[in-house]
């Protein structure tokens, strides 16, 4: 589904300080898979998801996504069939507007938006079923205002709302990082739940160890703009934390020695 | 009527479109735009200023007579005030006015749900220019006249309007942060008339509008709000 093949992307350019962010990624994501990021501060992984997402225009190297060249494509075009949660639990909300209005924006994302009024009682019903099984009670405050849901709630709803319109790909960026341990446990928890239930093509940054052991059938390691390992199916799914640590001792030591 | 409010269209899109294209500051455009807009009225008035007394105006077209009678003006205008204001607010609560409102909102977000951040600009810049370009129309008929410079200035005069606007109804629902400015430019008005009924002469106007703005917005640090607000504020 998602094919990318020596993707570079460099920050600030023919200055003094240029930074090779992306140094020749290659990737082949398969649908349907959830694929773990993990590496160490600087090592690229958001720089890497921003790119798909089309935050900046990257090269060289290309980007397909299920055939097509996405490189240049404009990041609200793309957010057609990607859809992302951010670390922040602010910047996936908008506020000042409804819990409700928030769930509208997500609603329509895949869609060209009509002059038809947004807030159905349909759409209502369907967003509380997909609010009820968070347990956080979100379902009867739709009519409230984003500001007044704590960030884990916010992180809650952001999450739902991303996969409301099943995206082709979705974008996890540490989204759990922001949170206190119970509430990054409940939208990890809930992060596998919505994963697993419509086997969404999935890409999730985390520095959290045990979560990326638990979450995922696949796992790469990235490092100084590479991917440097990678980890399928029975290996993957075998893996601990110990030997997970161990081996990001090890690739990182390899990578110390090889540079 | 229609030509002076699709002139006003004109000039918002071209204002978002310089913004945008040539990266230059949305309140620079602005202000680049209105000086060149001086002279394109110049040119298409003629002259400085246009005497409307002998033409037939809205208000005689839909009543004869109407012209003389202020209830009446005041009337109509309140009926076309209310009629915009439904419209803006019917369009706000459309799968494409929660987009406008959310590009206003989180514009980061706005784009991760698909927004076309460029589209929604030049057309709500563009709306924005034609409500005020509607405005100028009723005006000249209203006051029977055209000047080259009655907009200057006037910003204060909105900036007025919109914060006591704010200072009285609040933000709490759409509707009210759309009745707000109506209800602060009619109160505004009147502080100005109460200005003048005090004697300060309409030279003074611009002076008074200009502190009055000032107060307003130092009004939550003179009552000790703003140091109260920052140290409740959660984020």
């Amino acid at each position: 589904m998602l094919v990318i093949n020596g993707l570079r992307k460099s920050f600030f350019a023919g200055t003094p300080s240029e930074r090779m962010a992306l140094d020749g990624v290659n990737l082949t994501l398969a649908e349907g898979t959830f694929c773990i990021v993990i590496g160490s501060n600087g090592a690229g992984k958001s720089t890497l998801l921003n790119a798909i997402a089309g935050k900046f225009p990257v090269g060289p190297g290309e980007m397909m996504f299920d055939g097509q060249d996405i490189g240049r494509m404009a990041l609200h075009r793309r957010a057609r069939f990607i859809a992302r949660v951010f670390q922040d639990p602010m910047t996936g909300t908008a506020p000042g507007m409804t819990l409700e209005e928030n769930f509208l924006l997500a609603e329509l994302r895949p869609d060209r938006r009509r002059l038809r009024w947004g807030l159905t009682a349909a759409r209502r019903m369907r967003w509380r079923n997909r609010l009820a099984p968070l347990g956080l009670g979100l379902e009867s405050r739709l009519g409230d205002r984003v500001e007044t849901l704590s960030g884990g709630q916010r992180q809650a709803c952001s999450l739902v709302m991303a996969v409301l319109r099943q995206p082709k790909l979705l974008l996890l960026d540490e989204h759990t990082a922001a949170l206190d341990p119970v509430t990054a446990h409940l939208v990890m928890t809930a992060t596998i739940r919505v994963v697993g239930e419509q086997r969404t093509t999935t890409l999730m940054v985390t520095h959290n160890m045990r979560h990326a052991v638990e979450a995922g059938d696949r796992l790469i390691m990235m490092d100084a703009g590479r991917i440097r390992a990678s980890l399928d199916g029975p290996e993957k799914r075998g893996i601990t934390v110990d030997d997970l640590v161990a081996r990001f001792r090890a690739e990182d030591d390899r990578v110390l020695l090889t540079r | 009527m229609a030509l002076g409010v699709a002139g006003g269209f004109a000039a918002g899109t071209a204002t978002a479109l310089i913004s945008l294209t040539f990266r230059i500051g949305s309140l620079l455009a602005g202000i680049i735009v209105i000086t060149m807009l001086y002279s394109v009225n110049l040119r298409v008035m003629g002259r400085s200023n246009i005497a409307l007394f002998n033409y037939d105006n809205i208000f005689n077209l839909i009543h004869d007579g109407l012209n003389e009678s202020l209830p009446g003006k005041i009337l109509l205008l309140a009926a076309v005030v209310l009629a915009v204001i439904g419209l803006i607010h019917a369009f706000l609560r459309t799968e494409q006015g929660v987009a406008f409102r959310a590009v206003g909102s989180n514009l980061d977000m706005a784009q991760a749900q698909g927004i076309s951040v460029w589209w929604v600009t030049v057309l709500g810049v563009g709306a924005a220019a034609s409500l005020s370009a509607f405005a100028g129309t009723i005006v000249v008929q209203s006051q029977g006249f055209a000047d080259v410079n009655i907009g200057f200035g006037v910003v204060i005069n909105g900036l007025a309007a919109v914060i006591i606007g704010e200072l009285l109804l609040g933000r709490e629902t759409v509707l009210h942060q759309l009745l707000a400015p109506v209800a602060g430019a009619v109160a505004y008005y009147q502080i100005i008339a109460v200005c003048l009924a005090i004697g300060l002469a309409p030279t003074d106007l611009k002076f008074a509008s200009g502190a009055l703005v000032i107060v307003m917005l130092a009004l939550p640090v003179l009552t000790g709000k703003a140091t109260r607000a920052a140290r409740d504020q959660m984020n």
